[in-house]
């Protein structure tokens, strides 16, 4: 056991904020020693949790692809949504693997809800509005608190 | 130090010639923080002119970076700035514009610097403005019904731009930024892609007429004093001929509520703005198209931010501000995209 890296780098923040930041001089140092500062916090919070929120967000686009493949006619946006709900994921588990994953399910997520969008009928709704709602979660799963913004 | 004080003696070889002078003292040279595309550096020139007398002048160097949040055309720029000299709309006057790269390692211009103001989006947030602030934000919406009013067919600018029909304002924003976004996300955008099938899909009314569109009006691109007005409209890099409302829009974007109180740019509550805005430019504001570029606003946000982000990755600069876009403001603009379409939370 050894102390957490977002405890680390959130100590890293504190004592240069209190020896470093007095002593930096002229306007520009000040600002990129304040934009350094500030992508500490930043990287301590994405640190802990970037492999769950990736994981957890991939299991929830794969959750619309399953449903949508009732909702598609045949053609090569559902051959598509079918190959990949039959790849293997998430056996690399760096964060630089689970991104790579992630960015091909919200590509194909891109184009299922361009699909949905040309539907008409209370399902194509239903799964346009499930859609929505994931994007919504997916802002949340990555929100960054910062005193820079709310 | 030693970089400075090459820049410093480079800046006073070229100013020499430019002045026709025998020498040219330069001075207090310091970079400031920010600046969306270019490095923005003040500083101080002393010389002797022809007759004797003895010249200071305090400048401002905007300097083109190896890479930054986005690529703009600094002589358009320089043409903007130009458009506005000896009008309502207060500018700092351009000196001289230098395409060759090899004398200070990048294509600058040179201007004028406004002494005595503040331009600092936290510091019209702090006490002594508290009296004058609404006053400031006011004005603001004033002198961009005068930026609307120009006629820039007189400019130099229909030189160097084509404008747009009125009819095909939108499409031409939408067409930029879309390729923007193609050419520089480093991750799908789903938000931002479904912003744009409903731009597409919901295009505004046109405008009456085309206008000068300053791109990027809001807090932190003007100078100010705490006596209550403004002294300088900067930062025009990505300044085009379209429809007005897209700077209205623009400045109304969340993430420039820099108070996160609901006012506009930390200073005026939205309504007010647009009535300042109508009387000054005698022109009603439509809310379908203010809606329409509120939208369209948030995708452009996108396409500067993520710009920034591709630049770092692939090591074009080291600025931090860049990687800072990619762990916090694209996720922050997805936030304000999904409300501006009514789907936040």
């Amino acid at each position: 056991m050894k102390p957490d890296p977002p405890l680390v780098l959130h100590g890293i923040m504190a004592e240069f904020a209190r020896h470093v930041g007095p002593e930096v001089q002229t306007p520009f140092s000040q600002g990129v020693f304040g934009l350094g500062v500030t992508m500490l916090g930043m990287i301590a919070q994405e640190y802990d949790r970037a492999a769950a929120r990736l994981v957890e967000e991939d299991d929830a686009i794969v959750a619309l692809f399953e449903d949508a493949t009732y909702l598609l006619t045949e053609g090569e946006l559902k051959e598509r949504i079918r190959e990949e709900l039959q790849r293997p994921r998430h056996e690399n588990l760096r964060v630089s693997a689970l991104e790579q994953d992630n960015a091909r399910l919200r590509a194909l997520l891109i184009d299922l809800h361009a699909a949905v969008e040309q539907l008409s009928g209370d399902e194509a709704v239903t799964m346009e509005e499930r859609i929505w709602a994931e994007l919504q979660e997916s802002t949340r799963r990555r929100h960054i608190k910062s005193r820079l913004a709310s | 130090m030693r970089k400075i004080r090459r820049v410093e003696e480079a800046l006073a070889n070229y100013l020499s010639q430019e002045l026709d002078v025998a020498r040219v003292e330069v001075t207090d040279l310091l970079r400031i923080y920010g600046g969306a595309s270019r490095e923005t550096w003040m500083f101080t020139a002393r010389w002797e002119d022809g007759t004797g007398t003895q010249c200071e002048e305090h400048l401002v160097l905007r300097k083109d970076p190896p890479a930054s949040l986005l690529d703009s055309d600094r002589e358009l720029e320089y043409a903007f700035y130009c458009a506005f000299d000896g009008t309502s709309v207060p500018v700092p006057r351009m000196r001289w514009l230098e395409s060759d790269g090899s004398i200070l390692g990048g294509p600058f211009f040179v201007m004028d610097r406004i002494l005595g103001c503040d331009a600092n989006t936290a510091r019209i947030l702090e006490p002594d403005y508290d009296e004058v602030r609404a006053a400031i934000g006011r004005r603001h919406y004033e002198i961009l019904a005068h930026v609307h009013a120009r006629d820039w067919s007189t400019t130099r600018i229909p030189e160097l731009l084509d404008p747009p029909s009125p009819a095909d304002c939108w499409k031409r924003e939408l067409d930029h930024w879309e390729s923007v976004i193609d050419e520089h996300e480093l991750m799908p955008q789903p938000i931002a892609r479904a912003a744009i099938r409903w731009l597409r899909a919901n295009p505004p009314p046109p405008p009456e007429r085309v206008t000068v569109v300053h791109g990027d009006y809001r807090t932190g691109n003007f100078l100010y004093r705490p006596d209550g007005d403004i002294y300088g409209i900067v930062d025009w890099e990505m300044a085009h001929l379209g429809d007005p409302i897209e700077d209205l829009a623009w400045s109304f974007m969340e993430a420039w509520e820099w108070a996160r109180n609901g006012l506009k740019g930390g200073m005026i509550d939205k309504e007010e703005a647009i009535a300042a805005y109508e009387q000054a430019s005698r022109m009603k504001v439509d809310r379908d198209a203010l809606h329409w570029w509120d939208v369209f606003s948030g995708v452009k946000g996108q396409g500067i931010w993520l710009t920034g982000a591709k630049n770092y990755q692939d090591k074009k600069s080291g600025e931090l501000v860049l990687p800072l876009t990619a762990y916090w403001l694209i996720n922050f603009q997805d936030e304000i995209l999904l409300r501006s379409l009514g789907r936040g939370a």
